[in-house]
């Protein structure tokens, strides 16, 4: 392989905890079953690791922020194709919600004309740090430290969204965020 | 919790975290020292808790700052001829700023999609139909559209601000106070009853979209979600259900489609009067599911259950707009407002309690399932306790007949036994005084006298027959041996 191109797709699979943070940040955890967050972000380090060519043309984007809007687009696609393919079957109210809330969090992160996408990258190595370490908690304790932290959801809505009580996601979220300081301390 | 000293450490752990959380998420997070004493064995648990949400929830703010201020308008911001002064209001899809019209030196509420330029046709046709449908509208009780405009390809409208609040988070001493909820309820009512009559629904009635302002005055506002009902004109067209579950009729959560009617405005007052009158809304479950079976299928709980002090005509009045029939409810919000006036004018309501008869018989339509069941349950049961009386009785009966026949033959036989020892007793007496015998006997006893040493040796081997043989008993052949 190209070694430029090499170092390319090293570069951009760095980027991959961060984009899974914004994946599940932004995706409703009531559609992961149909919209995998690990799925979308395959897609789109593919489609950036081929498309070198269009970023170098993108003018003053950060390489995150090129890829963060590619994820961002994919899934908001991903998420208009399953709802177009699901909503006569009768889904529950409740996975509408979630698709109705999910767009509306994607689309609102998608760069407009005067945002640009690289105001989140002065704390992005606080947010890579973090990502990192969220990507090795047990599932059940990423998923409510998630869901309070990132999402920003209150306690009953993560206990609802993870179909245990508030006490359990409590518990959850204890032993999580102890878990989380402590690899990050590790890696500081 | 604290409370409880028997919990499992764990679970009582998770519990103080909640506790602690619900408290901060209603912006009135305990202060630490007296959060930990209130635990004292779960303290250090407790402050590493603490010390780690704080952090995590530090490195993470930015991220979540991010994503919510997409497409922020700063203050001082121009936006067509508005200056925008500063937020007042964030709903699901748009967002309402306080903004100045200099050239009529007047300040107006100016609301924007939320999701600014990337938001879906679905939400810009969900805009203007808001303002398209409160601007057909001119009542009091009704927050008036001014303008409808475009800034750099995003969409505003204004329309009055009203200086107060919304009726959320209105004075609570509404629940002390059901005549102000009444008088509310009332004006309410009335507003939407000028919206039915130009056709428009509006679909998505709940405290937050009632503004109260300094005078005490309720104002209708977010049409977003309104229906015109005429010709098959939909204004918002959806296939996500849309509007706020705990304040949604049960034909609006359908899976059947169902042509929705005013009625469904006439329930989401009836669920704004409860909450106002009890402090809490007439349906509230578990989760999103759970509420919306409650909506479905549950009779609320009579609100004088929750407070004992209501007027039984403002329950009923309240209980009448959250049948789940449509038809069972007031026919026009003009219905119930009129209703409202009575009650607070001390005249006989209309609305009348329902018999527990029609009750049972409504239940029964709506869970036919449920319903089949109970009937099913009620005849098995019927019929098995019927069966198991009879076998019971049958049971019964036989056993009193076979004690009866036992009792019976007990009698008879102990009477016949009881005959023949008196008959024997009767024998033996003739017997022993027939004057045969006791000639034999003298006779005998003579030879005994007589023959005194008449085999010693036998007599010596036989003891017992020699200690019996004198005895005197009559015969040891009685007759009856």
């Amino acid at each position: 392989m190209d070694p430029e191109q090499e170092t390319w797709s090293r570069e951009l699979e760095k980027l991959r905890p961060l984009l899974m943070l914004l994946a599940r940040q932004n995706l409703n955890p009531r559609l992961w079953k149909d919209v995998d967050p690990s799925g979308v972000v395959q897609e789109t380090l593919l489609e950036a690791v081929q498309g070198r060519d269009q970023f170098q043309g993108n003018g003053p984007l950060t390489l995150e922020g090129w890829a963060r809007s590619i994820l961002f687009r994919n899934l908001i696609d991903a998420v208009r194709r399953v709802h177009r393919a699901k909503r006569d079957v009768g889904r529950e109210i409740s996975w509408a919600a979630a698709v109705d809330e999910s767009t509306r969090r994607i689309e609102s992160q998608i760069p407009g004309k005067d945002r640009s996408p690289s105001e989140l990258a002065m704390r992005s190595e606080d947010l890579m740090v973090l990502a990192i370490a969220l990507e090795r908690l047990e599932p059940a304790q990423r998923d409510a430290v998630e869901g309070h932290h990132l999402q920003g959801r209150s306690l009953a809505e993560v206990a609802s969204l993870l179909g245990r009580s508030e006490a359990a996601v409590a518990a959850l979220l204890h032993r999580g965020l102890r878990n989380l300081t402590e690899q990050m301390k590790g890696r500081g | 919790m604290k409370e409880d000293p028997g919990a499992d450490p764990d679970e009582r752990l998770g519990e103080a975290i909640a506790a602690y959380m619900r408290a901060a998420e209603t912006g009135r997070p305990p202060h630490r020292g007296e959060f930990l004493s209130r635990y004292p064995e779960l303290a250090s648990e407790l402050d590493l808790f603490l010390e780690n949400h704080h952090e995590v929830d530090r490195l993470s703010r930015p991220l979540r700052e991010w994503a919510s201020s997409a497409h922020h308008v700063r203050k001082g911001q121009i936006i067509g001829a508005y200056e925008i002064l500063g937020e007042i209001a964030r709903g699901g899809m748009g967002v309402v700023y306080r903004a100045k019209q200099a050239a009529l030196n007047r300040t107006v509420a100016l609301k924007m999609i939320r999701a600014g330029r990337v938001a879906t046709d679905e939400d810009v046709q969900r805009f203007r139909t808001e303002a398209k449908a409160a601007a057909s509208l001119s009542h009091p009780h009704i927050v008036p559209i001014y303008e409808f405009g475009e800034h750099e390809g995003q969409q505003y409208f204004t329309m009055e601000l009203i200086e107060g609040h919304t009726l959320d988070r209105h004075d609570r001493d509404c629940i002390s106070e059901p005549r102000e909820a009444g008088r509310l309820i009332a004006l309410v009512a009335r507003a939407v009853h000028h919206a039915h009559q130009r056709r428009i629904i509006h679909r998505d009635l709940k405290p937050g979209n009632i503004l109260v302002d300094r005078a005490g005055r309720p104002h209708v506002t977010d049409f977003g979600l309104a229906m015109r009902v005429e010709g098959g004109e939909r204004l918002t067209e959806s296939n996500i259900v849309l509007g706020t579950l705990a304040y949604m009729a049960p034909e609006q959560l359908s899976d059947k489609v169902h042509p929705l009617t005013t009625s469904v405005d006439i329930w989401s007052l009836g669920v704004i009067l409860y909450e106002l009158l009890t402090g809490r809304p007439p349906f509230q479950g578990k989760n999103q599911i759970d509420t919306l079976d409650r909506i479905r299928k549950k009779d609320p709980l009579p609100p004088r259950g929750l407070n004992r002090h209501l007027a039984r005509d403002l329950e009923a009045i309240c209980l009448k707009c959250l049948e789940k029939e449509p038809e069972r409810r007031y026919g026009s919000a003009l219905g119930l407002a009129r209703d409202l006036e009575r009650w607070l004018n001390g005249e006989p309501i209309e609305a009348r309690p329902v018999h527990p008869v029609v009750r049972a018989w409504s239940w029964c339509r709506r869970n036919p399932a449920g319903a089949g069941f109970a009937l099913g349950a009620a005849v098995f049961l019927i019929a098995s306790a019927m069966g198991t009386m009879l076998h019971l009785a049958g049971k019964r009966a036989a056993e009193a007949a076979t004690m009866k026949g036992l009792v019976f033959t007990a009698r008879f036989a102990s009477s016949v036994i009881l005959n023949r020892i008196q008959e024997w007793g009767t024998r033996v007496e003739t017997i022993a005084r027939s004057p045969e015998l006791v000639g034999l006997l003298s006779e005998w006893r003579r030879s005994v006298k007589e023959r005194p040493s008449a085999d010693p040796e036998e007599l010596k081997g036989r003891p017992e027959a020699k200690r019996f043989r004198p005895s005197s008993t009559p015969s040891p052949r009685s007759p009856w041996w």
